[in-house]
């Protein structure tokens, strides 16, 4: 693997609502979330991806030309149009480059991260950058929108000093009908809503890609300096990475979750960025992105020599800092046209 | 009707609105945002094009009511009351007009340190028009 991550960046909107104030509206708040992260109403996944992918090329430094662009997200602003070519222009990259959109799933930013991965190895490209961004919307009144929140991260890739590399992989598909998801033309994400049904696919799907992948190279659980994974929701996750035998202390790393919300497929790579401040140089990450419906990836970062360069790269005071606003607010966001 | 800027002409407006290249004059060096035929200080007419940085202080600002905005903002007007709009002097010496994002009216001060970001302008016939804001620095 000849390109690794030279620099990476997060993006958080302003606006935050608190779990009381969604309670209030609904008498109760369904989702596990102390405040949440809400788009502006200037913005949408597209500006959000602009300024996390800037963050992300300032750190890396400058690049040259043979450029790939990998960018995630089940909430694109158009439902047909090439997001690259705005992104493209709005981060300044070179006009020739190869661009491939993940959309359709909360696996599409892991999935994203392995497509470029296999795009820089197999010589398209030199450099790359990796964004997901994610604003998902359900009905009001479902639980499942009291948790959705809005957020960016970008990875940028090259041959300059690695602050972390992309490893193994290991990926697990099945299909479970009936799980979050969204009819073309609709905005708002639907599941039929039934524990044990959620539960036996996250294990068999989510499951079994970490098994797969310590089977298939050796690793045992506890090599792991943290464990990213907070899709379908946190709780659910979190019990089963339990039953595989994942320590609180590799968990610790998802805590971010509660105080941003469920941002689709950007979860995983926020997660990994919230890793990567904490690691030191040579430790494993194992970064498992999910998407309902089923499909997952178990992945390994190692962090590199550069790692320390990202201490401040995390989320750090984004998580405590924004702007409450009521439900008022933010219904009125929810609601616009586009 | 609001002002209806064309999709080709905005389109043509792109780099200034996504990556500040503003012109800067060959004979008196300052720089044009946005770049004219004619230079505005000195008016003479040779250029070479400059991407701006983007960093920048409040030199003067007020605040539109959104009941007199351009109907271009009417969606907007439907979630906050009023836009602060701000003359923002770059760090290289020019000067932009634009609105400013994530920041409450009692925090806009003269001097105030802003940072360029990309955000939705207005959207018009389903084709959104994106362009700068200034932001407070992000410590």
């Amino acid at each position: 693997m000849k390109s690794g991550i030279t620099g990476f960046g997060v993006y958080l909107p302003q606006f935050r609502i608190t779990r009381s104030a969604i309670a209030k509206a609904w008498g109760r708040c369904g989702a596990a979330i102390e405040r949440k992260t809400v788009l502006g109403f200037d913005e949408d996944t597209l500006t959000m991806a602009t300024d996390a992918g800037r963050t992300a090329l300032e750190r890396a430094g400058s690049s040259q030309g043979n450029t790939a662009l990998s960018f995630a997200s089940t909430t694109p602003v158009y439902g047909e149009r090439p997001s690259a070519g705005s992104l493209g222009m709005m981060l300044s990259l070179p006009d020739n480059l190869f661009a491939t959109e993940h959309l359709s799933s909360t696996r599409a930013g892991t999935e994203a991260m392995v497509a470029l991965g296999a795009l820089l190895q197999s010589d398209i490209a030199e450099n790359g950058l990796l964004v997901a961004s994610d604003a998902p919307q359900a009905a009001p009144e479902n639980p499942l929108d009291h948790g959705f929140g809005a957020a960016a991260a970008a990875f940028a890739f090259g041959s300059g000093e690695a602050v972390a590399t992309v490893g193994e992989r290991y990926s697990m598909v099945a299909d479970y009908p009936g799980q979050r998801f969204r009819v073309q033309g609709q905005r708002e994400v639907e599941d039929i809503g039934v524990p044990p049904y959620s539960g036996q696919a996250l294990a068999q799907v989510l499951g079994g890609a970490i098994k797969g992948l310590l089977k298939t190279t050796g690793k045992e659980g506890k090599d792991f300096r943290f464990v990213v994974a907070v899709q379908p929701d946190p709780k659910s996750t979190g019990r089963l990475l339990g039953r595989l035998g994942f320590t609180a202390e590799q968990q610790a790393v998802n805590a971010w979750q509660g105080k941003v919300g469920d941002v689709g497929a950007a979860a995983p790579l926020l997660g990994l960025a919230e890793a990567l401040s904490q690691c030191d140089a040579g430790d494993s990450i194992l970064v498992v992105g999910y998407g309902p419906g089923a499909g997952a990836d178990a992945v390994i970062v190692e962090a590199g020599p550069a790692v320390e360069k990202a201490r401040t790269w995390g989320l750090g005071d984004s998580l405590e800092q924004g702007e409450v606003i009521d439900y008022t607010v933010y219904a009125k966001i929810r609601n616009r046209p586009l | 009707m609001g002002a209806h800027l064309s999709v080709p002409m905005y389109r043509r407006s792109l780099p200034q609105r996504y990556q500040l290249v503003g012109a800067r004059c060959t004979a008196c060096q300052r720089i044009n945002f946005p770049p004219k035929a004619a230079c505005n200080y000195c008016g003479t007419g040779g250029f070479e094009e400059v991407r701006l940085s983007g960093r920048g202080k409040v030199f003067s600002f007020t605040k539109i009511a959104a009941a007199a905005a351009p109907p271009e903002f009417d969606e907007d007007a439907k979630v906050v009351s009023s836009f602060p709009v701000a003359l923002v002097e770059l760090e290289e010496g020019a000067m932009i007009m634009a609105h400013l994002a994530d920041c409450d009216d009692e925090d806009v001060k003269i001097g105030l340190e802003v940072e360029m970001v990309i955000r939705r302008i207005y959207a018009e016939e389903n084709v959104m028009r994106y362009g700068y804001k200034f932001r407070p620095v992000r410590k």
